[in-house]
């Protein structure tokens, strides 16, 4: 019976206090993937990923618009599954990953839509250039993560989407045969840090 | 002739042998103080077609990319207020060697700002080419066609190895460099109209150096082949020695940049099938 009690009051303890509080997460890179759509000459639309993505976030549930969330991208990290491509990509021509080794993204504002949707504003830099874009972004879940390996750390978890323009950010070359409009996709998943 | 210029070989090869040839017979008209500046048509050819691959740039410029073509401006100047004044080529190439080492320096200021022994040691190796290349020009000024056919050379050499991986822009800038160094060469290939002045030396060798040091800095352009190109220019000091690229004649400028054009080809062929 006393043991009954103590684990249904570990439950509820997990049940109960960890939406409540506002917390602070690390993005989990095994679980954040940082996507890009760009037009091909009108043919096609190619798609690319960063595999170094990392960054903090603070969400409560109950206060969404006091959301923060900083990132940073290494462009050197571009794949889209063609060696001499992403070479092309790391070079000066596109991401220039030598001279602008990294992006980064700080928002500066968070206005809610929906109950599980918002807008986010921030600050993206890319190629030394910082200009501010607002982007979609849907709260999936923040529950304690049912998997083993992550010892039911509370975990939170997003989609954003959103458009910008390269030419914004100086990325002019090859321009309007590559398009100038970039869809991005960001899947993020981030455990709390205590 | 919207669409001709909308076309890459018209904008990237055409424009740019055409303005540079253009400048030299104008500059021959226009009298005895204008003839000696009028090698500034090799970079103000090489500027024309910048912008038009890339665009304006920024002010003031962030990337690398867009520091050149103020960059190559502010070399352009400092060779035409050393046009007349500076006649030992030592003094030329030291001038512009001064000149070169600010505008490498502010190219790669992101790197050496952060400490980086790689950006010092390549920016000194960018800019020992350059003075050599300085050297070589300056003592074939006279020989205005021999001097553009080199420095044709070796920008076509640049432009084969960028090419190759490294970046496509920097490939069309050097091709435009090469087409405007090739379109002063072929004005006065006949007869030496104009001489090779300071600007074009450094104007047109400068964003010879510029171009390569942005590679050297900025992309993984193999460094051998930078080093065979940087080759390319000095082999005049050796073929201007020699009977067949001695003197007047329209032969010397074919054999200047055949003698250019021998590390040029080296350093492409090492990237192409040794790399």
């Amino acid at each position: 019976m006393r043991q009954s009690l103590a684990i249904a009051a570990a439950i509820l303890s997990i049940g109960t206090a960890a939406p409540a509080a506002a917390a602070d997460f690390k993005l989990d890179p095994d679980h954040t993937m940082a996507v890009f759509v760009v037009n091909h000459l009108g043919y096609s639309n190619m798609i690319g990923r960063f595999n170094d993505v990392s960054g903090t976030f603070s969400f409560d549930p109950a206060t969404p618009e006091k959301a923060k969330i900083s990132m940073a991208i290494d462009t050197a990290s571009v794949d889209t599954d063609h060696k001499r491509r992403d070479d092309h990509l790391r070079g000066p021509d596109f991401f220039n990953a030598q001279e602008f080794p990294q992006m980064t993204f700080e928002s500066t504002k968070v206005d809610v839509t929906g109950e599980r949707t918002g807008k986010v504003t921030g600050d993206l830099t890319l190629l030394g250039v910082t200009k501010p874009v607002t982007l979609d972004v849907t709260f999936n879940k923040m529950e304690p993560h049912p998997l083993p390996p992550y010892n039911k750390v509370l975990t939170a978890g997003f989609s954003v989407r959103g458009t910008i323009k390269r030419s914004d950010f100086g990325m002019t070359y090859f321009l309007p045969a590559v398009g100038d409009e970039i869809q991005l996709m960001l899947e993020v998943e981030g455990a709390e840090t205590k | 002739m919207n669409a001709l210029l909308n076309d890459p070989i018209v904008r990237g090869v055409g424009l740019p042998f055409v303005v540079a040839l253009i400048v030299a017979l104008a500059g021959r008209l226009a009298g005895a103080t204008a003839s000696r500046h009028a090698a500034i048509g090799v970079p103000l050819a090489f500027l024309a077609t910048y912008v038009l691959l890339l665009g304006w740039p920024p002010f003031p410029p962030v990337s690398a990319a867009q520091k050149i073509p103020y960059a190559v401006a502010g070399l352009a100047l400092v060779g035409l207020l050393a046009d007349g004044r500076l006649g030992r080529p030592w003094a030329l190439a030291l001038a512009g060697g001064a000149a070169l080492a600010a505008a490498l320096g502010w190219l790669a200021l992101r790197p050496l700002s952060a400490g980086s022994t790689e950006a010092l040691t390549l920016g000194g190796a960018v800019l020992a080419g350059g003075m050599a290349a300085f050297l070589a020009l300056a003592r074939e000024r006279a020989r205005p066609a021999v001097a553009g056919a080199a420095l044709t050379a070796a920008a076509l050499g640049l432009g084969g190895i960028a090419l190759t991986g490294a970046s496509a822009s920097i490939a069309q800038a050097a091709i435009a460099l090469a087409a405007a160094a090739g379109g002063f060469a072929v004005a006065t290939w006949f007869r030496p109209l104009v001489p090779f002045g300071a600007a074009g030396i450094i104007g047109g060798a400068g964003a010879l150096a510029l171009l390569a040091g942005q590679a050297a800095f900025f992309t993984r352009l193999d460094r051998t082949a930078l080093a065979l190109l940087a080759a390319s220019i000095p082999m005049l000091l050796i073929v201007g020695r020699r009977r067949a690229g001695r003197g007047p004649g329209l032969l010397p400028p074919v054999v200047a940049g055949l003698a250019a054009g021998i590390p040029a080809a080296a350093a492409v062929a090492y990237v192409v099938y040794v790399k």
